[in-house]
C-alpha cells in the first residue's frame, strides 16, 4: 500500500512557487518607484484587473460556473466604498473594508437566485442581475448620482503617490491572490471543482450542491469587491460602467486569454489583456476590431490560452492547477 | 424482517410515456437484492427514484421507517442510501485520490472548512478504500484516463465512504469481462454482508445475479413481474419466456 | 399617452420576439448562444440607414424592401461567420462557443464605428407612416403599428415554414434529435449554416424595422442582446411561442411601467424575470438527472 502521506500531500499541495514569483515582484515593485508615475497608475490598473479576473476564475475554471455579470461585483465594490464615504460619512479608510462587504452581500442576493439555474440559464441571469445593477446606479440619481457618477469627494489614492498607492494595490492583490489559491486548495475548492464537473454525483454523495455554488459566488464576489474598491481609491471616483457589461467582456476575455482551467490564467490573461489595451489602441485606432480576431484566433487555434502556451514551451509548473 | 426500503406504488412518467407503473417493492435490512429486467424495464428510473434524483414521482418511498419521499439527493445520501451511476460519474478532470478525498469531505460534512487538515486525517482510509477496489497505484491518475471498469470500482469505493445503509449499484458491472464481474461483486457481497449494509443492484450477467443475489425482482415494461429467490425465478416460467429466455 | 405606450410596447416586444426567436432556434438546433445576435441586429439598423435614401425614398414599400435587402445582407454576413468560425467549434467546451461569438461583437461594434463613426444616426420614417389614427380621444401612432404589423406577417411565415416545409420538419427533427436528421441523410452542417442564415436574417429583419423609432448607433448591440436574453429566459430556450409571449411581456411592461416608474422599468422585467425563473425551478427540483 502507498503511503497515505505522500498521497495526501498530493491533495493538499498548496505550495506557491515564490523561487518564480517572489523576483517577479520585487521587478515591479522596482518598476513601480523608479519609473514616472503613469506607469504606476498602469500598474495599478493590471494589479486591480487581475484580482477581477482571477476571481472571476474561480467560478469559471473550478466551478464551472460561467458568470456574465461579473462586473457588478466590482462595481458594487466601487460603489459601496464611495457611498460610504459619501452618504454614511465614514473616513476613507474605514469605507475601504465597506466595498467588499457590500459587493459580497451582493453576490449573496444575485447569487441565491442564480445557482437555481444551470449552465447556459446561469449565464444569463447573471447577466440580467448586473445589467439591473448597472440600471439602478445609471438611473438612481438621488443616491448613486446617476450616469455621471460620483467625483471629488476623496483625495485620490488616499492621499498617497502614485508609487505609494501602486505598492498597497499590490501587495492587496497579492494577499487577495493568494487568499484565492488558499481556497482553491482547500477542502472547500475541492468540492467547488466537485460540483463543477458533475453536480448530480456531488449530490448523490451527500453534498448540498447549491449551498457549495453559492459559496463560491459570494466568494467570487468579495474578490471582485476589493478590486473594485482599489479602483474607486485609485481614481477617487465611481461611475456606473464600473458594473457595466464591457467590464464583465474583458473579464471573460481575460480569463480566456490566459487559459481556462488553470488558476494562473486569469492573472496572465488580465496582464496581457491590459498591456495590450495600453498600447496598441496608441498605434491602431481600432483596437477592439484587432482584440476580437486575436480573440478568434485564440479560440479556434489555441484552446488553452497563454497558460497552455507556456506549459507547451516547458514553463510553469506542470498540472498547475 | 422489517425492510429498510418500502417502495409504495410508485408511478413515474415522461409525457405520455410511462416509465415505471406501480411499483411496490420491500427490502429487508441486510439483503442483497437484484433487479433484472430487459432494456427499457424502468430499473435505472427506480434507482433514480429511489435516490431522490427524478421529479414528479408518484408514491411513497419509506426509508428506515421516514416518509423520505420527497426528498432531494444529497438529503437521501446523508440518511444513508448510497449510489453508483450506470454510465460512471466520477468526477473526470481530477485525480483518483482527489476523487476519493472528495467522498470523505462529504461524508465528513465539512465542506465549508478551509483547513486542509482533513486531508491527513482522512489519509489513510481513503489509501485503504483505494486499496480494496484495486486502484492504489492509480491514485495520481485523472479519472478521465481510466478505464471504464477502473471508474465503476472508484465509483462503489467512493460510495462506501459515506457508509450508506443502503447502497445501489446501477449496473456495477458494465464493460467489465466475466471475470472482472465476479470478481468485483464477490469483493461487493463480502463487503456489504461484513460491514451489514443492504444492496439493490442492476445487473444484466444472469450468472452474477444468481450467485450474488439473495432475491431477485424482475421487472418488465415499468412493471414488476416477478420476485422472489433465485431458484425460484429461475424456475418462473413466465420470467424465462419474456427474460431469461429471450436471448439474451 | 397610455395607448401610445401601448403600442410603442407591442412594437418592441415584436421586434424582440423577431431577435429572440432567432437566438433561440439557433439554441435549439446548434446548442450555441450568439451573444453576437444584437450586433446582427445592430447592423440591419445601420443598413436599413443606407438603404432607405436608395430604394424609393419616402414610400411605404421603398423602406420594407429596405429592410428586407438589409436582413439578407445581414444573413449573408451569418453564414459566412457560422462557415469560418462556428463551424470549427460545434461540440467545443460552451465557453468557447460563447467567447467565439464575443469576439465578433467586438470586431462588428469597431467595424461599426469604423464606418458610420460614433454619433447616433437617424433613419426617416416612410411618409404614410408619420402621424397617428385618431380613435374616440385617443391617438394610436402609426408606425409601430405598422412595424407590428409587419412582424406578425413574419410571425406566420414561420410558423408556416417550421409546419409545413420540409425545412421545417428537418429543423424540428434537428431540435428534438441531432442524430436522426443525420440518419435522414441530411447535412447536418447544411442545417446548422440554414438555421444561422435565417436567425440572423430576423435580426437584420428587426434592426431595419426599428431603426427609424430610434437611434441607430454602435451601443445597440448589447442592449437588445441583454433584453433578448430575458425574453429567452421567461419564454425558455428552444421554445418559440414562449419567445412570443416573453417579448410581449417585456415589451409592453418597458414601454407602461416607464409610465408609472420611469426609473425602475428595468427593474421591474428583472422582477417577472426572477419570478419565472424561480417558479420553473421549483417545477423540475432536482431534475439534474437527465
Amino acid at each position: 500500500m502507498t503511503d497515505p502521506r505522500i498521497l495526501w500531500a498530493q491533495v493538499a499541495r498548496a505550495a506557491v512557487n515564490w523561487k518564480l514569483i517572489a523576483p517577479l515582484l520585487i521587478a515591479v515593485e522596482a518598476l513601480n518607484w523608479l519609473a514616472p508615475a503613469s506607469t504606476s497608475t498602469m500598474l495599478t490598473e493590471i494589479a486591480i484587473l487581475a484580482l477581477f479576473a482571477a476571481s472571476l476564475n474561480l467560478l469559471m475554471s473550478f466551478g464551472h460556473m460561467v458568470s456574465f455579470g461579473h462586473a457588478a461585483y466590482f462595481g458594487l465594490g466601487a460603489y459601496g466604498f464611495t457611498l460610504a464615504v459619501v452618504r454614511a460619512g465614514l473616513p476613507p479608510e474605514a469605507a475601504l473594508l465597506a466595498g467588499p462587504m457590500v459587493a459580497a452581500l451582493g453576490g449573496l442576493i444575485f447569487g441565491a437566485l442564480c445557482v437555481r439555474l444551470t449552465e447556459i440559464y446561469f449565464a444569463m441571469l447573471t447577466l440580467a442581475c448586473a445589467q439591473i445593477t448597472y440600471t439602478v446606479l445609471f438611473q438612481w440619481y438621488d443616491f448613486t448620482g446617476g450616469d455621471t457618477g460620483i467625483t471629488g469627494f476623496m483625495t485620490p489614492r488616499l492621499g498617497l503617490s502614485e508609487a505609494g498607492y501602486a505598492s498597497f494595490a499590490l501587495w492587496t492583490v497579492v494577499l487577495a491572490v493568494l487568499a484565492l489559491w488558499v481556497i482553491v486548495k482547500s477542502p472547500l475548492g475541492l468540492m467547488i471543482r466537485a460540483v463543477g464537473q458533475d453536480r448530480a454525483r456531488a449530490e448523490a454523495l451527500g453534498l448540498g450542491a447549491r449551498k457549495v455554488q453559492l459559496t463560491a459566488f459570494v466568494i467570487a464576489a468579495f474578490f471582485a469587491g476589493i478590486a473594485g474598491t482599489l479602483y474607486a481609491v485609485l481614481h477617487g471616483s465611481a461611475f456606473p460602467d464600473y458594473a457595466g457589461l464591457s467590464l464583465t467582456l474583458d473579464g471573460l476575455i481575460m480569463v480566456v486569454l490566459g487559459g481556462l482551467n488553470s488558476f494562473a490564467g486569469g492573472i496572465w490573461g488580465a496582464v496581457i489583456y491590459q498591456l495590450l489595451s495600453t498600447f496598441v489602441p496608441k498605434v491602431i485606432h481600432e483596437w477592439e476590431l484587432v482584440l476580437g480576431f486575436v480573440l478568434l484566433g485564440i479560440c479556434l487555434a489555441m484552446p488553452h490560452g497563454f497558460v497552455g502556451l507556456l506549459k507547451r514551451l516547458g514553463l510553469g509548473r506542470k498540472g498547475g492547477k | 424482517m422489517d425492510p429498510i426500503l418500502s417502495a409504495r406504488h410508485i408511478r413515474k412518467s415522461y409525457g405520455a410515456f410511462v416509465a415505471l407503473r406501480d411499483i411496490s417493492l420491500d427490502i429487508p435490512r441486510g439483503e442483497r437484492h437484484a433487479l433484472i429486467g430487459p432494456n427499457g424495464a424502468g430499473k435505472s428510473t427506480f434507482i433514480a427514484c429511489v435516490a431522490g434524483q427524478l421529479s414528479g414521482v408518484e408514491g411513497q418511498m419509506l426509508f428506515k421507517d421516514e416518509n423520505v419521499t420527497a426528498l432531494q439527493p444529497a438529503a437521501l445520501a446523508r440518511r444513508g442510501i448510497g449510489r453508483t451511476f450506470q454510465i460512471s460519474r466520477a468526477f473526470l478532470q481530477m485525480s483518483v485520490l482527489e476523487n476519493m478525498m472528495a467522498a470523505h469531505v462529504i461524508a465528513s460534512g465539512r465542506w465549508a472548512s478551509l483547513s486542509r487538515a482533513i486531508y491527513a486525517e482522512r489519509a489513510e482510509r481513503a489509501c485503504a478504500m483505494l486499496d480494496t477496489v484495486g486502484l492504489a497505484d492509480r491514485a495520481r491518475d485523472r479519472v478521465a484516463d481510466l478505464s471504464l471498469g477502473d471508474r465503476k470500482r472508484l465509483e462503489f469505493g467512493m460510495a462506501l465512504v459515506g457508509e450508506p445503509d443502503l447502497l445501489l449499484l446501477d449496473e456495477p458491472t458494465a464493460g467489465m469481462s466475466i471475470k472482472e464481474r465476479h470478481a468485483l461483486m464477490e469483493m461487493v457481497a463480502a463487503r456489504v454482508d461484513a460491514e451489514g449494509r443492504t444492496l439493490i443492484f442492476v445487473e444484466h450477467d444472469i450468472d452474477v445475479v444468481m450467485k450474488i443475489a439473495q432475491r431477485v425482482t424482475v421487472m418488465v415494461r415499468g412493471a414488476v413481474l416477478a420476485a422472489g429467490t433465485p431458484a425460484e425465478i429461475k424456475a418462473n416460467d413466465e420470467v424465462q419466456a419474456v427474460y431469461l429466455g429471450g436471448g439474451h | 399617452m397610455f395607448w401610445i405606450q401601448l403600442v410603442n410596447g407591442l412594437m418592441e416586444g415584436m421586434t424582440l420576439f423577431l431577435i429572440a426567436s432567432g437566438l433561440t432556434l439557433i439554441f435549439g438546433v446548434t446548442r450555441i448562444i450568439n451573444f453576437a445576435h444584437g450586433s446582427l441586429y445592430m447592423l440591419g439598423a445601420f443598413m436599413t440607414y443606407e438603404l432607405v435614401p436608395l430604394i424609393a425614398p419616402g414610400t411605404l414599400g421603398g423602406f420594407f424592401a429596405a429592410v428586407l435587402i438589409a436582413g439578407l445582407a445581414v444573413s449573408v454576413l451569418g453564414v459566412v461567420f457560422e462557415m469560418l468560425a462556428l463551424r470549427r467549434i460545434y461540440g467545443a467546451d460552451g465557453l468557447m462557443q460563447l467567447i467565439v461569438t464575443v469576439a465578433l461583437v467586438l470586431i462588428l461594434r469597431d467595424a461599426v464605428r469604423m464606418i458610420w463613426g460614433p454619433n447616433s444616426l437617424s433613419v426617416p420614417m416612410p411618409d404614410p407612416l408619420m402621424g397617428a389614427l385618431q380613435i374616440g380621444q385617443s391617438y394610436f401612432p402609426l408606425f409601430p403599428i405598422a412595424v407590428f404589423a409587419a412582424g406578425l406577417v413574419v410571425v406566420g411565415a414561420m410558423i408556416w415554414t417550421i409546419y409545413f416545409t420540409r425545412a421545417g420538419i428537418l429543423l424540428r427533427a434537428g431540435t428534438d434529435d441531432r442524430g436522426m436528421v443525420a440518419l435522414c441523410g441530411v447535412n447536418e452542417k447544411l442545417i446548422f449554416t440554414a438555421v444561422f442564415a435565417a436567425g440572423a436574417f430576423l435580426a437584420g429583419l428587426a434592426g431595419g424595422l426599428a431603426a427609424p423609432y430610434g437611434e441607430v448607433n454602435h451601443l445597440l448591440d448589447t442592449t437588445v442582446i441583454v433584453s433578448a436574453f430575458i425574453v429567452c429566459v421567461i419564454g425558455g430556450l428552444g421554445n418559440l411561442y414562449g419567445a412570443l409571449a416573453g417579448a410581449l411581456v417585456v415589451g409592453i411592461t418597458k414601454a407602461i411601467g416607464v409610465m408609472y416608474f420611469p426609473r425602475l422599468s428595468m427593474v421591474l422585467i428583472f422582477l417577472i424575470m426572477a419570478l419565472v425563473l424561480i417558479a420553473r425551478s421549483m417545477g423540475r427540483q432536482g431534475g439534474s438527472a437527465r
